[in-house]
């Protein structure tokens, strides 16, 4: 599987500070392409920190990272902008650019710095927004929308970058049930079978709805990697989260608990 | 529907520009108060005189002086994240002030008078920027401010200093005049000392225009869509206060333009700075070239063009602060 993998991921260490310990260590995952991974673990495990390397805007310190087939240091940033695009967990948009003007700047790598966006690059959008029924917002100011409009237009903007891997940092994180599952449906149905999804989350829930990889964190490494329905049981999920957890199967759904104590 | 409001805006504007451009060459106090007629151009050499050798180089340099204070100030907005900045208040115009100052004591050529101006204005956005990040209180368009007020505080203390040290009979007049921000001993030698600086400055703004939008959001989301945020934006604010300075040299601090402008332009055509900010351009050409024919035609005497800009200037951002719909507020 290995050979397979598009991005590689060995040995990875991490520190913000050289006097500090290490965020992670020995972390080692190998993410196929063309599929839904998903990265799991509490708060502070350093999940958007991993994010933030494979977009190259942190170093590789220690350790590796292949993206299909060639380390991720010897990509220009050009080339990285048309390969991995990212939807932050939080954007702040301090002027209030319509909906429409927003989406374009995903066309940025498309474009060039001098350029901007053509007829054509228009045109992209608005076949964005229509999939994701996004029209009737087209013309709002982004800083009118709803939580779950919001997060739908930010992917809307890294849809018409059109990279091969798209990272989101979070994308359920604040949203209610049903805008929850409406972008989960989306990364699924309009995302999945072209790009490669991969997502933070503290969320099991999320990573069983629609992720068949799942990376999951704990300290200062990872503690699992591989087909989610392994990565995530009731022992490694106990031990991430400290807190004794157990995973039941109803209906063909995965179901997490927390572990009645009594029983 | 809206392209088209657009394209009506821009062709309204720009007409305006050229009309404004070529009916001022006519306005002023010369024969008498606020017109001239066109037949005493053909008729009247001393007319002919007044309008080449001193309206139009004075009309050329305010229209650079409007289009670059705009621009940069929204520039300024954009990278900085903040719709309250403008070169004046981020130690831009003081700093350019105290070097311009510093260099008709000490040194008195022209050239070093743009060189000291620049050089300045670059250390005071610096300084600002510096402080800003090392401020240990409030958010970042907080910080920014004051940080930008104080850098210009000790700037004008600087020039105060300078003042002090002036031959009261030759320098003080002219470091005192000139700092009230005017138009008025414009010559055409002046113009093409600021073409150099200005010219390749606005271009390069005016070309990475809707780059800026990209530079205006966080920086983990401009990276990943190719940018360099840090490296694209020093280039922008290079450009824009290098053409500041120069301006700055010859003009005195013209305040209020850098910010005002921007706001109405975003206000016309929206927050893609694709479009606002050859509105920006266009809008505060027209603004300053109004604003120096008033400047020269009200009185018998010059008013500062730095004091009218202010005046007008504050006047219409109280007005659009209080009019601003809630939704347009950033």
């Amino acid at each position: 599987m290995n050979d397979t993998a598009l991005l590689q991921i060995e040995d990875l260490f991490f520190r913000y500070d050289s006097s500090q310990a290490w965020i992670f260590e020995h972390l080692s995952a190998s993410i196929p392409g063309g599929e839904i991974t998903a990265i799991l673990g509490p708060n502070g495990v350093g999940k958007t920190t991993l994010l933030h390397i494979l977009i190259g805007l942190l170093p590789v310190q220690k350790g590796s990272v292949r993206l299909a087939g060639r380390s991720l240091e010897s990509y220009t940033r050009a080339e990285m902008s048309h390969l991995i695009g990212l939807v932050p967990q939080l954007e702040r948009i301090p002027f209030s650019f319509t909906v429409s003007e927003y989406v374009a700047m995903g066309r940025a790598p498309h474009i060039g710095l001098l350029g901007t966006p053509s007829e054509e690059d228009q045109m992209r959008v608005d076949r964005v927004l229509e999939i994701l029924d996004l029209q009737t917002l087209e013309q709002r100011s982004v800083q009118e929308l709803s939580g779950g409009e919001a997060q739908l237009v930010r992917i809307a903007r890294a849809m018409v970058q059109e990279p091969r891997i798209l990272l989101l940092d979070e994308p359920t994180a604040h949203l209610d049930l049903g805008n929850k599952h409406r972008v989960l449906e989306v990364l699924q149905s309009q995302l999945g079978d072209r790009t490669t999804v991969i997502f933070t989350t503290h969320d099991p829930d999320a990573a069983f709805a629609i992720a068949g990889e799942a990376l999951l964190m704990h300290g200062s490494s990872a503690l699992a990697f591989g087909p989610v329905g392994r990565v995530l049981d009731g022992d490694n999920l106990s031990l991430a989260y400290g807190l004794p957890i157990e995973v039941r199967r109803v209906d063909g759904r995965f179901i997490v608990m927390r572990k009645d104590e009594a029983s | 529907m809206r392209v088209d409001r657009r394209r009506l805006l821009f062709i309204t504007l720009g007409v305006a520009l050229l009309a404004s451009f070529f009916l001022s060459a006519f306005v002023g106090r010369y024969p008498r108060p606020f017109w001239m007629p066109l037949r005493l151009f053909r008729e009247d050499a001393l007319a002919r005189q007044l309008v080449l050798a001193l309206r139009l180089p004075r009309l050329c340099l305010g229209l650079l002086l409007g289009i670059t204070l705009s621009a940069t100030g929204a520039v300024m907005q954009m990278i900085f994240r903040n719709p309250l900045v403008e070169p004046g208040f981020l130690g831009v115009s003081q700093g350019a002030t105290f070097g311009a100052a510093l260099s008709i004591l000490w040194i008195g050529s022209s050239w070093s008078m743009y060189g000291m101006a620049i050089f300045f204005a670059m250390a005071g956005l610096f300084a600002s920027y510096f402080f800003a990040r090392r401020m240990r209180f409030g958010g970042w368009v907080l910080r920014l401010v004051l940080a930008g007020i104080v850098v210009s505080a000790l700037f004008s203390a600087g020039t105060g200093i300078l003042k002090t040290m002036a031959d009261p009979l030759t320098q003080l007049p002219e470091i005192t005049f000139w700092l009230l921000g005017g138009l008025w001993s414009v010559t055409w030698q002046d113009v093409l000392h600021v073409l150099p600086f200005a010219i390749p400055g606005m271009t390069l703004v005016y070309l990475l225009r809707w780059r800026l939008n990209l530079l205006s959001l966080d920086d983990e989301t401009a990276w990943s869509l190719g940018a360099a945020p840090a490296r694209e934006r020093s280039l922008l604010l290079f450009g824009g206060v290098v053409a500041t300075a120069s301006l700055t040299a010859v003009a005195g601090i013209v305040g209020w333009i850098g910010l005002i402008i921007p706001h109405l332009s975003r206000r016309l055509f929206g927050a893609d700075s694709r479009y606002n900010l050859p509105g920006a351009m266009l809008l505060g050409g027209i603004f300053t070239i109004f604003c120096d024919d008033v400047a020269r035609s009200l009185m018998a005497g010059e008013i500062p063009l730095g004091i009218l800009t202010s005046l007008i200037g504050a006047a219409t951002f109280i007005a659009l602060m209080i009019t601003i719909k809630r939704k347009q507020r950033t």
